[in-house]
Order: C-alpha cells, then structure tokens, then sequence
C-alpha cells in the first residue's frame, strides 16, 4: 500500500527535485521495513543511512520535510535499543509522523496518508497505542484532504477510541473537530454544529485545553456557513483565554484573519497578521503571517505597502510553494497597480516556478493571471485618458475619516468593530514598542 | 511538586504552559546545575533533554537514580544525541520520554508531568509481588517490572499483551500461573500507582486526573480507587495511606480474586473464568480464561468501605 502510493507520486513526478525528494522518502521507508522485519544490521543498512544522508542536502534546509528525514534517519540505528521501554522504535515512530506532518504541509496529502496508515497498523500491532492513536488522528486529516471521505472517518473513529484507551482525551477529542470537520466539508453543516456543541461540553468538562481548538473550528463552520459576524466574534473572544499556549494563539490569529478578510476587513486582517508577524516565536510562522499580509496588500493596499512586503519577502528562505505564491502575488499586485509589464514578467516567474514544483493549482491560476493581466492591458489602453485607471490612490487606507475599511460597505457590528479597535491597537502598540505578545494577549 | 529542569527555552515554555501553577519549577542552568541537583535527595521530578547531556552524565544521572529514587521526564527532539542519553535513561530509570514533533504533545507532556510514579510506592510494591514475578517468563517480567516501576504503560490487556511480544491468551496464562488475577486488573492497578502522586501530594482536580488516566470521569476514578484501595480520591488526598499501606491493598487485590463479585456476576458453571470484575469500559476482552478457579472471600473491606 506504501509503496503503491509512493511509486505513483515517482512514476508522475516531473522534475529532477520532485523526483529526487520523494525517492528519499520512499527509500527511508524501505530501510524501515527491513528493519522492522530484520532488526537494524549496521553492516546492511548503514550504507543506505548514509546515501540518504548526502542526498537530504539537496533539500532545502529549515523545512519540516528535511528536519522529518535527518529525524527518521538518526533515529533507525536504535531500533533495536534493549530494555522494557522500546525507547527506539517510540523515536522512529515518532519521525515517520513528522515526516507524514512533512509531507502534509508539502501538499502531499495521498502519500502522507500512506505513511500515517502504516504507523497506524505498526504502533497498533506494538502496543504503543498513544501513537498510534495520533497515526489515526493524522491520517483522519489526509485522508480528508484526499477528500478519501470513508477513509477520513473510520480513521477519526479508531483515532477516538484509540485515545481514550491511552488516557489521551484531547486525540478523543481532537478526532471528533475531525469528524465535525469532514461534515461540513461536504456541506452538512448542522451535523457539524452538533458534533462540535458536544464536544465542546466534553472539553469543558474533562479537557479544558482542547476547548478553543473546538470554538475555533465552531468559527470554522460559522465562516464556512457565511455567519462571518459569529466567526470574527469567536476567533476573537479565544485570543484572551490562550495566554500561554503558542501553538494556538497564532492559528487563532491567522483563522482569525481568514475570518475578517471575508467579512470585508481586509486591513483588520491585515493588522492580525501583523501582529503574528511581529511576535511568533517560530521564523516560519511568520514568514507565513508575512505571505498572508502580502497577498492583502496586493488586493487591498497601497503601492508602498505592497512593494515594502514584497522587498522583505524576496530575502525570505521560502519553500517552493511560497516561492511560487510570492510570484503569483507579486502580478496579482502590480497589475492592480497597472504596472503591466512588472505584472507578466512575475506571472510567467510564477507558472515556470508552479511547473517546475508541480504546483498544478497554482499553474493554473498563474496562466489564468497571465491572462487577466493581458485584458487588463489592452482595457487600459482603450480607457487611457478618458477615465484613467483605477489605481487606488496611496494613503487610502489609513484615510482618517474611514476608521476601518469595509470592501462589503457594510456597516460594522458593536463588537466586530470592537475586536478590530483591539487589533489594531494591539498591532500599533507592538510596532511602537516591539513587546512580545505574550504580555499583551 | 517541585520541577527541576534542563531543556532548551522553547522547551521551558512548554513546560510551563502545562504546570501553570500547579508546581514550582526550578530551572537549571546547565549540566553543572544538573549534578548538584542530583545529589540532593529531595522528592522532586527531573524534567531534562537528553540532547543536553552526554552518555556519560545519563550513566551518572542513572546512578544516582538507583541511590536516590525520583521521577525522572525525558523530553526532546529526535535527534542522535538525545537518543544516545535516552537509551542509558530507559535502561536504568524510571524515566518517562515524550518526543516532540507530534501533535498532540502537549498531552502527553501533560500525562508524564502530572502522573509521576510514587517511587517509594513502586518499591514496596515490587517488594511485595517479587514472588510472583519471578514466576513470569523474563520478557514479561521485565516489562511488568518496568510498568510498576514507571507507573506507565499499555492500558488494555490486547495492548499490553503486543507490547510485551506475546498472543493474548498466554498473557493471560504467564499472569495466572504467576497468580495475578488478570491482565485487566494489573493495568489498572499500575494505572493507579501512576496517580496516587497526583492524588496525595498535589492540588491537581480528581476531574484532571481521572481524564489523564483515560477513565471518562472522576466517578469511574473513585470506583477504581475504591476497588483497589478501598478510598475514593478524596478521602485518600484528605487521608493518605502510607506507601506501604497502599501497597499491601494493591497487591491483595492484584493476587487475589473477588469472590463476592464473582458470585454476584458469574453463572456458576463459570466460575472459572474471570470475568467478574466490572466498572470498565475499556475496549478489549475480559480476563480471558485459564485463571486460578478457587473462590476466595475478600480478605479486606476495601470494595465494602464505599
């Protein structure tokens, strides 16, 4: 089943690097079988560990898919580590979730898939049931990223019961905001409110920790149902209640984002990401925060704003998706500033760059860029002098007598327009003083 | 409680996030801060990255263990050198290892942090049921010694059996011959001994601990606490028993059946199988057969004090 997954991802990867990063993978995965069925032999794995050692340095460094594979391959020679714990086999299954968590981030999502369902099986069959209640958890997420429905669900469920056999109620719980998450994504979006107001009284009660992971995917599904008022609100209201948990503070913000930037607050969203950008702890993080922002400001801001985020970024250690996003971006932006030729010569940076990393997604709305700059172009030369562009004047947003911009022009509610008056005083005070937000959340 | 703790600042957070309040956490500054904490004998778990250390400070560290018992909590990345000083802690303590990396490790933090085994609890009892795990085959000696020393391990009989590398039913027959009473009870059993910590030296809510354990709330707590110790949580934080207390009801009911429970549930003609225990709702079989057929009254009133 690995295999077969892996062999398809090989037999249509179509560059040298796409080849070459997911051949590592699956060779690492070969040597865990062998070791798994005939112990770690120095004198016959050895060699392997270390032709993929040199190859890893083909991938770029500070991704999760680097760290995953140096993780895995460190951690295989203690496979057989003697006594009661099987401390090594724990670590090489805790690499191989890293590196389906790798492979996730990467878009990966069928051959992660595989990974987890063969961490499942394995931590299952070794009594390690804590991990392999999390290979379940993650592989619900693949799988329903495969839009493999079934899957995703059988794989939430045994995640479940898994979870409460280990004592790990948040796994219990976080497989059903899983489950809730799979209704409504296929539309069902009363059956996901029900799932979620039961485990959010379950959470209340037994896990406290997992209740803004529920409230947040409450704000999910309010967004997704286009309640985007309830959505800002509940994102909103949990930033008081994480003071000390990382992790969730910043996936609040950037939901939280998402959340405004529907409602029509583009420069609220904006602040919120800002605020990540300025104060995660983690450098990628916030060069996503930063992406995020960028891609606002080539909607929604000023030139200054655009081509200030757009400098920054072009320093940034991206990965190939981002590299490819900051391209597409970068003609999103200059073509609403109709600075046509900036424009092309980034979309055709960014369908060469989507080719090249096989990002067909983004190849597609790179060409269909291409071609909105094109009529863009010839529009502009029929209305030149008549009408003028449409290039938002510089200084528009912050215009003093519009206090929040609204692109719906709509009015705002009492407490959306309080959530986005603490936004964006949180993100002038952190720009002033440069605090950490720990001590402002 | 008191933390004594190595890690790297990121690490701290993290740690800090899941204690709150709930403990004092002294931070030590480096290895040097580390061999003097260990030579004092405080009744404190050590919180450390074995990437931090060498081989030979995890042997000094194993040690001083031995002379000194204290939880001990390994948290790191999977890296080469962490591995190196984990093998030696696995090996020689009672540590608990959680790797970062994976979802949910916040909880399993959680679970190693707050649910530090009793040492002096986990020495009276090895004492105790010595006799009968000498009579077990060495690979499942070693792991049941391992599990009532760290106070962790499998939470279902199906589980512990994969663990230990045997099919089910010879668990159920090694557990017998050896003369516990099933594979079920010695679960719950350790399960205990990993919270009876939590329960008479902390201020950590029955509720909390009752979910870290896996029971679906603090009345499933009580019912285990009372089956096997004859006090529901509060009592025992309100009254501790000492450890050696404990440790005899634990055993009395880790070897010996009960007899009126057996009565009340089973048919006669199946008497012999040891399915009378109930309050579980675990997933996996019960008992299994092939276990001891005499029924004994219960020689305590540890399920009547309720």
């Amino acid at each position: 089943m690995i295999n077969i997954a892996f062999l398809n991802q090989l037999a249509e990867a179509r560059s040298q690097m796409e080849f070459s990063r997911i051949a590592i993978g699956f060779t690492a995965l070969q040597i865990y079988d062998s070791i798994k069925t005939h112990g770690f032999d120095p004198f016959v794995h050895q060699d392997a560990l270390q032709r993929i050692r040199s190859d890893i340095h083909a991938i770029e460094t500070e991704t999760l898919l680097h760290d995953a594979l140096q993780s895995l391959i460190q951690a295989f020679p203690f496979w057989e580590s003697s006594g009661p714990i099987r401390i090594g086999r724990q670590a090489v299954y805790t690499a191989l979730l890293s590196y389906g968590q790798a492979l996730g981030s990467d878009g990966e999502w069928e051959i992660a898939n595989s990974v987890y369902s063969l961490v499942g099986m394995d931590t299952e069959l070794d009594g390690e049931t804590w991990l392999a209640a999390e290979a379940r958890l993650l592989m619900g997420h693949a799988a329903r990223m495969c839009a493999d429905w079934e899957t995703s669900g059988i794989a939430y469920r045994r995640a479940y019961e898994l979870g409460m056999e280990a004592g790990g109620i948040a796994i219990a719980l976080r497989a059903r905001i899983g489950e809730a998450n799979n209704c409504w994504s296929r539309g069902d979006f009363p059956a996901a409110k029900r799932i979620l107001a039961n485990t959010a009284r379950r959470a209340k009660q037994s896990c406290p920790h997992v209740l803004p992971r529920v409230v947040l995917a409450m704000a999910g599904v309010e967004n997704a149902s286009g309640s985007y008022e309830r959505a800002v609100h509940l994102a909103f209201g949990l930033l008081s209640q994480l003071p000390n948990d990382d992790d969730m503070k910043y996936k609040v913000l950037v939901d939280l984002a998402a959340f405004l930037t529907d409602y029509g607050l583009p420069s609220v969203a904006a602040d919120t990401l800002h605020i990540v950008e300025m104060t995660a702890p983690e450098a990628r993080v916030r060069r996503h925060a930063r992406l995020n922002r960028f891609f606002l400001a080539a909607h929604h801001d000023d030139e200054a704003t655009f081509m200030t985020l757009r400098l920054a970024l072009a320093s940034e250690p991206l990965t190939p998706r981002q590299q490819t996003q900051l391209a597409l971006f970068t003609a999103q932006g200059y073509r609403r500033f109709s600075r046509f030729d900036a424009g092309q010569a980034s979309a055709q940076r960014a369908v060469q760059l989507a080719n090249q990393f096989e990002l067909f997604q983004l190849a597609f709305e790179a060409e269909a860029e291409l071609e909105a700059i094109n009529s863009a172009r010839q529009e502009s030369t029929i209305v030149a002098g008549a009408a003028g562009t449409q290039t938002p004047k510089k200084g528009s947003a912050h215009d003093s007598s519009v206090r929040y911009r609204s692109t719906t022009g709509g009015k705002l509610s009492p407490r959306v327009q309080h959530a986005a008056e603490s936004l964006e005083t949180m993100a002038r005070e952190l720009a002033t003083a440069g605090i950490g937000m720990s001590t402002t959340l | 409680m008191r933390y004594a703790v190595l890690l790297p600042p990121q690490a701290l957070a993290r740690v800090h996030s899941v204690l709150g309040q709930h403990a004092t956490i002294d931070v030590l500054m480096d290895v040097r801060a580390l061999l003097v904490e260990l030579v004092s004998p405080r009744d404190e778990c050590l919180v450390l990255d074995p990437a931090l250390i060498t081989p030979a400070i995890a042997q000094s560290v194993a040690a001083n263990a031995t002379e000194f018992p204290r939880a001990i909590v390994a948290y790191s990345s999977v890296t080469t050198e962490a591995l190196e000083s984990s093998v030696i802690l696995a090996q020689h303590t009672p540590a608990r290892f959680v790797f970062r990396g994976t979802p949910n490790e916040r909880a399993a933090l959680e679970q190693a942090l707050f649910l530090t085994p009793d040492s002096t609890l986990g020495t009276e009892l090895m004492g105790l049921l010595e006799s009968n795990l000498d009579r077990l085959p060495s690979g499942l000696r070693d792991r049941l010694t391992m599990m009532i020393r760290n106070g962790n391990g499998p939470n279902t009989p199906d589980a512990f059996a994969a663990a230990g590398a045997v099919a089910r039913r010879s668990l159920d027959r090694n557990l017998a011959e050896a003369g516990f009473v099933s594979a079920r009870r010695v679960i719950e059993g350790i399960r205990l001994t990993s919270a009876y910590r939590a329960i008479t030296t902390s201020r950590t809510s029955f509720g909390h601990i009752a979910m870290m354990l896996g029971y679906r709330s603090q009345r499933t707590l009580d019912a285990q606490l009372v089956l096997m110790l004859g006090l529901t949580a509060s009592k025992l934080r309100a009254d501790p028993l000492s450890c050696a207390e404990a440790a005899r009801r634990l055993t009395l009911r880790l070897t010996t059946r009960d007899g009126a429970t057996i009565r009340k549930r089973a048919k006669p003609s199946k008497v012999g199988m040891d399915n009378g225990e109930r309050t579980l709702q675990l997933v996996g079989g019960n008992g299994g057969k092939g276990g001891k057929t005499d029924v004994q009254p219960p020689q305590d009133n540890a399920s009547g004090s309720k």
